[in-house]
């Protein structure tokens, strides 16, 4: 079962139980994604006519959100340089690379005509936000390849002869358009729900509801960093990352405590407030989601808790919470009252998300030991490649 | 005709059910049981992937107190500035230069079901059961309507309840009828519902009592939508401008920092 594969003298491929475990349902949900694409969505899935958008469309919205992590730990290395953080760039990039693949995998299985999906980039329907979340999530995506193939080079080619400088000379300006192009595409994503102003209930339906899937992406992807950084950290080795993890989420405070003040202030304005009270479902959902998911953690970050593992672990939890939750709460629960029936996934749709998702943590696994993407796997790159390279700058 | 419409006078369709099998002759359609009635026109007649019009049978209470049958024939709205197709990525929904109708194109169709869900009157209905499906809705007969004639439905009906025709003429009519009668119910519907659509209803019940979303505002789907669109060139513009910015200024802090450090260590 640990089987211990070797290609050349660099690339390492171990595999444990788990690790098997883990191949074998990815395997799975890829025979599932085949049934889905050659037997039709009514066949493969549960959506209807009252739900044409589900479980595969949450969790787009879901790890889209939380990949924002690459996005702002970008932003505070690249424009403010806070060398702090620049040991959790890789890492937070490739967890956004996976998430974005994530997205774009289940967003295939979700589109009915997937043979046309190349009709999106050809259109140019500038009025639909779907246009431009399709469009900037491609961009982002190669762009997040660009930094990967960064990263592959210089462990493969450390001599580095032609490539070098022209990836040298490319690579700021990729990484100050990744920082920028999630702008664009992380607000669209709630602007999808202002096509809705009947359907979807007024505690969600606002013109804030685009910017606070802005902001939640922000602060939901640096506390998913967290869970995984410390979940990777107790496979592979820690020394010194807890204080900066810990100085990492208050930044996601600082943000957290601006979205709820706005919330709380925009909300009273639409008179939103009487709806949360009324102890419909709908309210207890809203407060769940902004006390547990967003307040609580906001606290939490301002005391001694951030400073140690097993807070970090909880705010960190709290955080993601949040995001999954405020996305359930409108995609699902704001909508339900209008739908008028339930909804739940099949075996497949299910099936696929599970796979995807297996697959894609062995992937961040095997990264993490093959290319120098984490500091305690590979401190010689992060010394002689990672580090120099900034202090250029 | 370039701004045509319909109206549907309620009070005079009887429920046969012609509008619905012209529908399916036209359409070139297969015959599909919804409703109890087990037909496009009966209780609860639903408009599915082979019904693109439908007429529903209602039992309610006219203002006499009485209880009556009422038929709500519905199909597409074609809206003047449809919701479909401000949120259609794809481009597979148009509005017809040559008839105002609201059309669907399959070729371009990437089946993100997105004018499913954002549609007020939840018209587009999916072929759930084919591989590579498409989005069902009445197209007004676009062709046939571009040639000159009146859409299927409206010409077959016996009882003169669908009365095809230029919009402001056909809107003109409706209000004549409304005025000259007192037991309509004084409001047209479609004529400002999400911008205005160019099937326009009138009624001697309420329309609520008929299933007709009533809580649709004036202004168009796009208008929300589009309220947070046109910010984004100014998001991206912003953001370059303010964090490539920052990104010089804290390059420049740096910079001078590591020279008075040189300096100082001199």
């Amino acid at each position: 079962m640990n089987l211990t594969l070797t290609i050349g003298s660099k690339a390492k491929i171990q595999m444990s139980p788990v690790r098997w475990l883990l191949l074998i349902l990815g395997i799975g949900g890829l025979a599932l994604m085949v049934i889905r694409l050659l037997t039709g969505l009514g066949v493969s899935s549960n959506l209807s006519n009252e739900w044409p958008w589900g479980l595969w469309i949450y969790l787009d919205l879901v790890f889209i959100a939380v990949a924002g992590c690459g996005f702002a730990i970008n932003i505070l290395t690249f424009i403010f340089k806070v060398h702090e953080f620049e040991k959790f760039a890789r890492q937070a990039l490739l967890i956004s690379f996976l998430c974005y693949i994530f997205a774009l995998l289940l967003l295939f299985v979700e589109i009915g005509r997937w043979d046309n999906f190349y009709w999106i980039f050809v259109s140019f329907a500038v009025t639909s936000p779907l246009f431009e979340v399709a469009m900037c999530i491609a961009i982002y995506f190669i762009l997040q390849a660009y930094e990967m193939f960064n990263s592959w080079l210089e462990r493969y080619y450390p001599k580095g002869e032609f490539w070098r400088p022209i990836i040298k000379w490319l690579l700021p300006i990729v990484l100050f358009l990744a920082c920028i192009v999630p702008f664009g595409h992380q607000g669209s994503l709630g602007a999808l729900y202002l096509a809705m102003p009947t359907k979807l209930n007024v505690i969600w339906y606002s013109q804030f509801l685009p910017w606070g899937c802005l902001m939640s992406s922000l602060f939901g992807g640096i506390c998913f960093f967290a869970i995984i950084n410390r979940l990777t950290a107790k496979r592979y080795g820690d020394e010194c990352e807890t204080l900066s993890l810990g100085k990492l989420l208050k930044v996601a405070g600082v943000i957290m405590w601006v979205y709820i003040i706005i919330k709380v202030v925009e909300m009273a304005f639409r008179g939103a407030w009487a709806e949360v009270m009324s102890g419909s479902t709908e309210g207890i959902m809203f407060i769940i989601e902004l006390l547990l998911g967003v307040i609580i953690p906001a606290i939490m970050i301002f005391t001694p808790a951030a400073k140690c593992v097993k807070g970090q672990v909880a705010i960190g939890l709290l955080g993601t919470f949040g995001v999954f939750i405020n996305r359930f709460n409108f995609i699902f629960v704001g909508m339900r009252d209008y739908a008028g029936v339930g909804y739940f996934p099949n075996f497949i749709e299910a099936g696929i998300a599970v796979g995807m998702a297996c697959l894609l943590i062995l992937v961040y696994v095997l990264c993490l030991e093959n290319l120098p993407l984490y500091r305690c796997n590979h401190e010689e790159e992060f010394e002689t490649a990672v580090l120099p390279m900034d202090k250029e700058d | 005709m370039k701004n045509s419409a319909v109206l549907v006078d309620l009070t005079k369709c009887i429920g046969c059910g012609s509008c619905t099998v012209a529908c399916k002759l036209w359409n070139d359609l297969e015959y599909s049981a919804t409703g109890v009635e087990g037909n496009a026109h009966g209780f609860d007649a639903e408009l599915d992937q082979n019904s693109w019009c439908v007429v529903d049978y209602e039992k309610v209470t006219n203002q006499a107190g009485e209880e009556v049958l009422r038929f709500a024939k519905h199909q597409c709205m074609h809206c003047l500035e449809p919701a479909c197709r401000t949120v259609c990525f794809a481009d597979a929904i148009t509005v017809s230069p040559d008839t105002g109708a609201v059309i669907y194109n399959p070729q371009k169709c990437v089946g993100c079901r997105y004018c499913m869900i954002a549609c007020p009157y939840d018209v587009p209905k999916y072929e759930w059961d084919k591989i590579f499906p498409s989005v069902i809705k009445c197209q007004m007969c676009e062709n046939k309507v571009a040639a000159g004639e009146a859409p299927a439905c409206t010409c077959v009906c016996p009882s003169n309840a669908l009365i095809f025709g230029d919009r402001d003429e056909v809107l003109a009519e409706a209000k004549a009828r409304i005025a000259a009668d007192s037991n309509y119910v004084n409001y047209v519907y479609g004529e400002n519902e999400v911008g205005g659509a160019r099937w326009l209803y009138i009624s001697d019940v309420p329309f609520e009592e008929l299933g007709f979303p009533m809580n649709l505002p004036t202004v168009p789907i796009e208008k929300p939508v589009h309220n947070f669109g046109k910010l984004q060139p100014a998001v991206y513009g912003g953001a370059a401008v303010i964090l490539g910015g920052l990104g010089l200024y804290t390059r420049r802090r740096m910079k001078i920092a590591a020279e008075k450090k040189e300096k100082g260590g001199k």
